[in-house]
């Protein structure tokens, strides 16, 4: 008994021991700024872009966002699952991953369980085309089952953000930046698609708003692919968002207040700031624009 | 075998931060101490990265009207450094152009015959959004006993910067092992609306 004990102690011990005179080895010869050097080099591999990074916020954000605007599910307007055989090249299998896991945000906050099922199954098929099925852990799609079973949109939805969350480090961690930019773009295009689907152009409503607000979220996807725009897939779909990001651009500018910080019961309140606003004109410019893009990502039309 | 299981766990837990140090600093976010018992949910914005004691890190990041946000900051690989970050709220006004870049490909050249006759450099000439900035601070730590963290509500949705500086802690274990950087986790958690109440 005591045997096994000490072993269950002393291998874990040695190998750590091992790990740790690995590691201290160079560092003895070598000269402090080498080891300076080394050490930046493996942290460039981390960090890029002088320690800058811009974070896209994800669909189910985005969704849990205008769960305040009267929304009701439509399937016509997602990409169907039956499309994912189309979808032979990388290019666009990234692209339609990022679309799905749009339209499965977009299920799992307005459809029901049974809909939300059938956009988990395409991803899970998409992530293994795709090689990130390693990233996207078993228990969660047992979970996924026993939600479905259970009828728990909630914890669907809980699950849909994980699975992102999961693809996303994932292709981060095994440096496969140009899959993760249009990953994120086809997610970025779904979910403006989807809005500018739900409802008609009403001045000042909170859907338009809403839409409004994905200029600041452009200009973040527009910074985080362009740590990866050697790759000639990401430069060209950047330059596909010209379109939208026109429209977005000639938005009237509404000087507010001046910037003022409150702090009140511990949560601090920012105001001020500018505002924009949004024509009709411009709003059929933008829902035009966005869905001729989606439908070459959907068709595979490039 | 519970027997036999516990001295190894018991062990091997509170290593559990040098493990992560050891592999990669991709996860160290999730190791954070989150607010769940607040009602906050993971913000898929949040991050985690490896930097050099006394680098300054910056991550953009997208708040939206009608939300609470918690920003916090945490290195399970060098405990030393939490509570000693300094950090800022940074809103940048956004003004943008229109800039043209051109680059090159090498592709076949064909006569008219269709036969081969050499490569030839194809420019691409694409047009790229280019933003000017200017930043306003918004939340300063330093101003503010030092706080780890900040809780925040905004009236419209803005792009925000968090700049955050990793402090140079001296620390007996950080000298020994030789390592130049730490983990460092970003979190960012989110939940619904405006909470009032006795709690607040």
């Amino acid at each position: 008994m005591k045997k096994i004990v000490l072993k269950l102690f002393i291998i874990p011990l040695l190998a750590m021991l091992i790990v740790a005179c690995e590691e201290e080895s160079p560092k003895s010869d070598t000269d402090p700024q080498d080891v300076d050097q080394e050490s930046n080099k493996e942290q460039q591999a981390l960090i890029t872009n002088d320690n800058r990074v811009s974070m896209v916020p994800t669909p189910n954000e985005l969704f849990d966002i205008i769960k305040e605007v009267n929304v009701s599910y439509d399937e016509q307007v997602l990409n169907n699952p039956d499309n994912i055989d189309n979808y032979t090249d990388k290019k666009s299998q990234s692209l339609n991953f990022g679309i799905y896991t749009a339209d499965l945000a977009f299920a799992a906050s307005f459809g029901n369980p049974t809909e939300s099922a059938k956009y988990f199954t395409v991803i899970k098929d998409m992530g293994d085309r795709l090689n990130i099925n390693n990233a996207l852990d078993q228990t969660v799609f047992d979970q996924i089952d026993k939600s479905i079973q259970g009828n728990n949109n909630n914890e669907l939805f809980k699950l849909s953000n994980d699975t992102y969350y999961d693809a996303y480090t994932y292709l981060k961690e095994n440096e496969r930046g140009p899959s993760l930019a249009l990953i994120v773009l086809g997610g970025w295009v779904e979910s403006l698609y989807i809005m500018t689907q739900l409802g008609k152009y009403e001045e000042g409503s909170v859907l338009v708003s809403r839409i409004i607000d994905q200029k600041y979220t452009l200009e973040n996807l527009y910074d985080f692919m362009q740590e990866y725009e050697s790759d000639i897939d990401v430069m060209e779909m950047m330059a596909t968002l010209q379109p939208i990001d026109e429209v977005f651009l000639n938005l009237e500018e509404l000087l507010g207040d001046e910037f003022s910080n409150t702090n009140e019961k511990d949560v601090n309140l920012m105001d001020g700031g500018s505002d924009f606003s949004m024509t009709e004109d411009q709003y059929n410019h933008l829902k035009n624009a966005v869905n001729e893009l989606r439908t070459k990502i959907v068709e595979s039309d490039f | 075998m519970i027997k036999l299981i516990k001295p190894f766990l018991l062990f091997f837990i509170p290593l559990a931060p040098l493990f992560i140090h050891a592999q990669d600093c991709h996860h160290v976010v999730k190791y954070c101490e989150h607010s769940n018992r607040e009602g906050y949910v993971f913000n898929m914005q949040s991050s985690s990265g490896a930097f050099i004691q006394g680098d300054t890190a910056e991550v953009s990041i997208i708040v939206y009207k009608g939300m609470e946000y918690k920003i916090s900051f945490c290195s399970p690989s060098n405990p030393e450094l939490n509570g000693n970050f300094q950090f800022k709220i940074v809103e940048l006004i956004t003004k943008g152009k229109w800039v043209e870049t051109t680059t090159y490909t090498n592709e076949i050249e064909y006569d008219e015959y269709g036969y081969e006759i050499g490569e030839q450099k194809v420019p691409h000439t694409i047009k790229k959004r280019v933003y000017e900035k200017q930043p306003v601070v918004r939340f300063d730590n330093s101003e503010h006993e030092n706080a780890q963290d900040f809780v925040f509500q905004s009236n419209k949705t803005r792009k925000l910067v968090v700049k955050v500086y990793i402090p140079e802690v001296p620390s007996e274990e950080y000298d020994m092992s030789g390592e130049t950087y730490s983990c460092v986790g970003l979190l960012i958690e989110h939940q619904k609306g405006v909470k009032t109440g006795f709690g607040r």
